[in-house]
């Protein structure tokens, strides 16, 4: 019985000689697959730390603007959210998406290890497993491993950027598309097609292990791309986005998932958020920085239109800022944060969570929100529940992910 | 095998003893000519034309001595003379940051905490860059301040251009096409050059920066942001080192033993504290002992800087109290290993010995200074040594010497070394006949590499060329493997970035793995790279391929230039089947056909490894 990706080959090569090739690849082989459409997940690390607490601000705890006497954002600039929080005004374009239940957020989470060093807590986030240094490889590309299927994607997991991040490393593929309209090889002449095809019999008949299947994956992700016109790509719905590293990506990575070209998982990062000075409260380091996240998010959410059922999107952050601001108009690296989930699946409008508290017993080392939600357990849930993974003990070995702990921010 | 172990044992044991005698070695296994090729593939960062059959001619036994001494070789004088506009690689971390203001410092004079420069240049600079400042932290609703947005010239007072140009010159330099930009402002005396450069808009002198030879670009950089223009000199000052020196295997070295002791330039003051870093702490112990190299790392401002060692303080002094950051990372990544036998009591333990280990004004002299009133006196045991109490900085000497002399660092340290520059998974023996070494001579390096080297592991047919190369060697092998000449670097630094590789830009501690399945995620990178540098279409790059292909030459004899010069006719038959196959195919004439040929070999999957 033949591979999908032969399938695909074939029908390529049909649409070449009948002289017709769309101007993006609108059906492909992975469109439907049995059991109807996949579904998509896309993870976004904030590398930095963002201050959580000013950007789903907890305005009903009055130690809040104690501590933060310059940075806090005012009870009358917030975009209320339930009477206790608010989302900081730079997040004005999602307040829509809270507002139709497509958005929640989930305060507090965080990882019980201790560290607050940028690297590790990177690390241990994205390797899901906290205090392990040792883990080569990330929860996503388990996560994927543990469905593995014959005949998957070669863009069945992509990195929006120059690497893939530890989140995708592992032993499932996964491809680095940095610039979707630089994703080709062979040069500008017209011999571009038989130099890339060159290329990949060279790799094909190559005996070495890591170069061959590398070259397996790029060729025929670059196949399966060919069609794709990213320079005229035009968002729908009258989606907006900002003309940034995110907005990039998230641009690009939407028409990956409407070209039907089998993405199911997906990656980008945005950093900038150490906000150790300067980061200010209404304006600020942080609400410029706050306001470009939104639009990103909100105009991928709006161009998605129809897909907007199969995916979910999360948040999240190495750790979050103290709670107290510092003697530089900023905070310092801090403990636990907040995590947004977005999608069809998500049941929104509401800031999920067990809130500690900002009171001083209250507090983490007397100085951080304290982690009340593991940051495995939002991961396990959309996991289990949106792809359909198990066991999740794959997915964050050493760590027993119970559902009847999970938040429940998705429909069942 | 027997008669090389003897001999082997024999050169370990001989001090002095620079080279053993070849005749025994089981060279059965690969060619003398393929000997100096895995040589120079393995302790360069690649071959040039023409260079095996000269250290043939040298002999290899000459050119391993030489190499393993690189002060016995004079540099080339065309890498220094590409380095010497490069003013700050010579810099004292004071010296760049009273040079090039970094922001933080730009602030400290807008709020009138720090003094003006004397300089005319510069103070004009840093008048700029305080209105900027200044308007940007008054700014009410947080937008970016003028003069950074991308119609306005890049210094804010500059006069316009008009009144150094003629319309048609402001019109080729700002709107015409690169080789008109380029050629107006060669045509101009470089006293008004500067003027023009500084009045561009910065779309333009953006675009124009990589087009410009290097030290045009610098003055450039200078006026959109003086502190870019240190990060210019040391990442262009690396892929020029790389490309041009004689002293390649120091080189190599030098960047093998910064990524072991990696620092992220990233990190706040970290950008002005690298360079210094590279060049004092790191490149003059390459070939020297472990223990110096690694008590440099350590009272090294970037170090004590990035590990956040030098805000360690005893908690009794300051609530702050102890950072761990370093006493981990020096036992996990830069001696024991990760399986070295420490336990977190000895983390903690470590990291005592090291509070007090500072750094003096570091936005200023940013100097070494061991403070004792931050030091943490009390008794410590590190490893089953008991510490007593009342020490000062001769605890963080003691851990020195324990790390330094641990048998888990000669194993950790002869590991990573043998993976870089023998096998992502070397033999175990290897391994230990090179921690043999470094135990017994109490960590010389250089006796640790030419116990690998000459070993029979490194010389094994399996062991040819099947490295896969990281980004920066993939650019630079292919850069020197045509002959190619680097006018301005720093085109190339962003394509080994896009690659996966930022220079100097590692964030965590760990540094970049030397094995191969880390980089082959990102293949169109590397072939799109090759296709441009054999169209001769890279900005700062000069490519000539009619060495390769003579105006006469038919193309068999082009194809095997090729192969001769980049793979030094070690093409496995796949390789030339497929591209005999393609090049036959391709219109026109031999020598117009090169530019394919060299994107096919170089991107090939012989090239891609070493």
């Amino acid at each position: 019985m033949p591979t999908r990706r032969i399938f695909l080959k074939n029908s390529a090569l049909a649409m070449v000689g009948i002289g017709v090739l769309p101007q993006w690849l609108a059906r492909s082989a992975y469109a439907s697959t049995v059991g109807g459409r996949k579904k998509i997940l896309v993870a976004i690390f904030q590398r930095g730390a963002v201050d959580g607490l000013n950007v789903v601000v907890p305005y009903g705890e009055q130690v809040y603007y104690n501590l933060r006497p310059t940075i806090a954002v005012p009870r009358g600039s917030l975009l209320d959210l339930d009477g206790f929080f608010g989302f900081h005004p730079s997040l004005a374009a999602l307040k829509p998406l809270w507002q139709q239940g497509h958005l929640a957020a989930i305060h507090a989470t965080g990882s019980p290890d201790p560290t607050r060093s940028h690297f590790d807590a990177q690390d241990f986030m994205e390797s899901g497993t906290p205090g392990l240094k040792s883990t080569d490889d990330g929860w996503l590309n388990r996560a994927i491993g543990l469905d593995a299927y014959a005949g998957a994607s070669p863009v069945r997991a992509v990195a929006m950027g120059p690497q893939v991040p530890l989140t995708l490393q592992g032993h499932a593929p996964a491809v680095a598309i940095n610039n979707l309209n630089a994703f080709r090889v062979g040069g500008p002449g017209p011999q571009a097609a038989s130099i890339t095809a060159t290329f990949e019999a060279m790799y094909d008949h190559s005996s070495d292990a890591v170069l061959r299947p590398a070259g397996q994956d790029t060729f025929a992700a670059l196949r399966l791309l060919k069609g794709l016109d990213p320079a005229n790509y035009q968002p729908e719905n009258g989606a907006v986005y900002p003309a940034q590293a995110l907005g990039h990506s998230l641009r690009q990575l939407s028409q990956l998932i409407k070209a039907d070209v089998g993405v199911e998982v997906a990656f980008a990062d945005v950093g900038g958020w150490d906000h150790h000075v300067n980061e200010g409260g209404v304006q600020g380091q942080l609400a410029n920085n706050l306001r470009q996240f939104g639009d990103a998010i909100a105009a991928f959410w709006t161009d998605l239109g129809q897909r907007q059922e199969d995916v979910v999107l999360v948040t999240m952050s190495e750790f979050g800022r103290t709670v107290h601001e510092n003697g530089n108009r900023g905070t310092d690296h801090g403990h636990a944060n907040a995590m947004f989930v977005l999608g069809g699946a998500v049941r929104g409008g509401q800031v999920y969570g067990l809130w500690p508290g900002l009171g001083a017993d209250q507090l983490y080392q007397n100085r951080d929100l304290a982690v009340t939600t593991d940051f495995r357990d939002v991961l396990s849930e959309v996991v289990a529940r949106h792809l359909g993974v198990e066991p999740l003990g794959g997915v964050f070995p050493g760590y027993q992910a119970n559902p009847a702990k999970f938040r429940n921010f998705l429909r069942t | 095998m027997l008669k090389l172990r003897r001999i082997g044992i024999g050169v370990g044991l001989a001090v002095g003893m620079i080279a053993p005698a070849w005749g025994q070695a089981p060279r059965d296994k690969l060619s003398p000519e393929q000997q100096v090729v895995q040589a120079l593939n393995r302790l360069t960062w690649g071959i040039k034309p023409g260079e095996v059959a000269a250290v043939e001619k040298l002999g290899l036994k000459t050119w391993l001595r030489q190499q393993l001494h690189p002060h016995s070789i004079p540099e080339n004088p065309e890498l220094t003379a590409a380095l010497e506009p490069l003013a700050s690689l010579r810099m004292t971390p004071a010296e760049m940051m009273a040079s090039y203001p970094p922001p933080l410092a730009i602030l400290q004079m807008a709020r009138g905490r720090r003094p003006l420069p004397t300089d005319p240049k510069l103070r004009g600079v840093v008048e700029t860059e305080i209105e900027v400042a200044r308007l940007r932290m008054n700014s009410k609703n947080g937008a970016p301040a003028p003069g950074r947005g991308s119609d306005e010239p890049v210094v804010m007072s500059a006069p316009p251009l008009e009144q150094f140009l003629s319309a048609d010159q402001v019109q080729a330099l700002e709107s015409g096409p690169m080789p008109d930009r380029l050629a107006t402002l060669e045509g101009l005396p470089q006293a008004m050059r500067q003027q023009v450069l500084a009045s561009l808009p910065r779309r333009s002198a953006q675009q124009l920066a990589p087009w410009l030879p290097l030290g045009q670009e610098r003055e450039l950089a200078y006026f959109l942001m003086p502190q870019q223009v240190t990060n210019l000199d040391l990442l262009g000052a690396k892929v020029l080192r790389a490309v041009y020196s004689k002293r390649q295997l120091e080189d190599v070295l030098t960047d093998f033993w910064f990524n072991h002791f990696n620092v992220f330039i990233g990190k706040g003051q970290d950008r002005t504290l690298v360079t210094s870093y590279e060049r004092d702490a790191i490149r003059p112990h390459v070939l020297g002992k472990f223990r110096d190299l690694l008590l440099a790392t350590a009272e090294s401002p970037a170090m004590l800087f990035y590990l956040d060692n030098w805000q360690s303080v005893d908690p009794k002094v300051n609530q702050r109290g102890i950072n761990e950051n370093y006493g981990r990372e020096v036992m996990e990544l830069h001696t024991l290993g990760v399986d070295g036998g420490y336990t977190q009591k000895d983390v903690t333990e470590v990291a005592r010995c090291f509070t007090g280990w500072t750094i003096r004004q570091p936005l200023r002299q940013a100097t070494f200074f061991y403070n004792d009133r931050l030091h943490d006196h009390g008794a410590k045991v590190v490893l089953g040594v008991k510490i007593p109490a009342g020490g000062g900085m001769s605890d963080g000497l003691k851990v020195m010497d324990i790390l330094a002399r641990s048998p888990a660092t000669a194993h950790h340290i002869s590991y990573e070394l043998a993976q870089r520059f023998v096998a992502d998974d070397p033999p175990p023996a290897l391994v230990d006949r090179m921690a043999a070494t470094f135990l017994r001579t109490d960590g010389d390096l250089r006796q640790v590499m030419e116990t690998m080297i000459h070993t029979p592991e490194f010389w094994q047919p399996t062991y040819f060329r099947d490295k896969v190369k990281s980004p920066l060697e993939t650019v630079v092998s292919s850069v020197r493997a045509l002959g190619a000449d680097v006018s301005n670097p720093t085109r190339l630094t962003q394509i080994i970035a896009a690659m996966g590789q930022p220079l100097y830009a590692k964030q965590p501690p760990r540094g970049y793995r030397p094995t191969g399945g880390q980089w082959a995620a990102d293949l169109t990178a590397r072939l799109n790279f090759v296709e441009m540098l054999a169209a001769n279409r890279i900005p700062g790059v000069q490519v000539d391929l009619t060495p390769f292909a003579p105006a006469s030459a038919p193309l068999a004899t082009v194809e095997q230039n090729f192969y001769q010069a980049l793979l030094q006719d070690h093409v496995s038959a796949n390789i030339q089947t497929q591209i005999a196959q393609h090049m036959a195919t391709v219109p026109g004439l031999p020598p117009a056909k090169a530019m394919q040929i060299a994107a096919l070999v170089l991107g090939s999957p012989d090239f891609q490894k070493h």
